[in-house]
């Protein structure tokens, strides 16, 4: 008894037959699978690390900003305070500038402070 | 993967490879990714032989998806996004999409010719005429594996047949397009 779909049967057995011939090894296939790690998992491993570079940059951003110490208690005191300025101007009297050498100076160029 | 395991898929795996190469609208490239991807699903146990269908019934049904989950990334790579995101992270080189020239060479004339007649049907009766006369599979077979009915395969199956010799007709006989 004819076959009424022989005629595609046989185009379909020829493309079979053509690509059989071009199949690639089941074992190397099989270790692929089984022993390398697929783009997938690379991509994974790369997403892997983005997130947690991109985790470790938030928290860095979140941690509130330590306020720096204003200029007045962060620099050593060279000067005594300004409402001090005025006793510490009278304290200078002609006594206290006086010095030890003035007696070698000749007597028209010693200074008073007034 | 177990020795009978291993060993049925051995048995299959020419087969396995026209049916991926199928789902791969002949991409020899990607129709490998999509098998060794399936021989990995079975390796890591996301997928088992359940037994309520043949194992060459389960297995294709597993690369059928496999092959469609592959096209989705496909799809996501070549958007916008994928694009950026792969120009920002190289990926591992997946080489070139067309299988090389020597490969194309040996992919003789008629596999083409084929391929290229079953490419002007629509996909459901270009599926379901592969999986009767090139893997010889029942139509209750190719009707599980295609996730659809008894019914809706058998309508595909006999559109796809007329439409098919209809396409045959015409390269047969070039005149006819004069």
């Amino acid at each position: 008894m004819n076959d009424p779909d022989q005629d595609l049967r046989d185009l379909f057995a020829r493309q079979r037959e053509a690509e059989h011939a071009l199949v690639p090894a089941f074992r190397s296939l099989q270790r692929r699978a089984t022993h390398e790690p697929s783009a997938r998992a690379y991509a994974w491993r790369w997403a892997l690390a983005c997130g947690a570079a991109t985790a470790v940059a938030l928290l860095f951003m979140i941690q509130p900003a330590q306020t720096a110490p204003s200029l007045t208690q962060a620099l050593p005191v060279f000067l005594p305070p300004a409402e001090a300025a005025s006793t510490w101007l009278a304290g200078l009297s002609s006594s206290a500038t006086d010095t030890p050498s003035d007696f070698l100076l000749p007597h028209h160029l010693q200074l008073t402070v007034l | 993967m177990n020795n009978d395991l291993a060993a049925n898929l051995d048995l299959l795996h020419a087969d396995a490879f026209g049916w991926a190469l199928h789902c791969c609208q002949g991409d020899y490239s990607r129709a490998e990714d999509v098998l060794q991807d399936a021989y990995l699903k079975l390796a890591c146990g996301r997928a088992s032989h359940d037994g309520h269908s043949t194992f060459k019934t389960w297995w294709f049904g597993v690369i059928r998806f496999t092959a469609q989950e592959e096209f989705r990334r496909l799809r996501y790579r070549e958007s916008l996004v994928g694009r950026l995101l792969q120009h920002i992270l190289p990926t591992q080189d997946e080489g070139d999409p067309r299988p090389s020239p020597s490969r194309q060479i040996e992919l003789n004339e008629q596999s083409q010719h084929v391929r290229q007649l079953l490419a002007q049907l629509p996909a459901r009766q270009a599926e379901v005429l592969h999986l009767v006369f090139y893997q010889d599979l029942t139509l209750a077979h190719a009707a599980t594996i295609m996730g659809v009915t008894i019914g809706s395969a058998r309508q595909h199956y006999e559109r796809g047949k007329a439409r098919l010799r209809l396409l045959m007709q015409d390269t047969t006989h070039p005149l006819n397009h004069e």
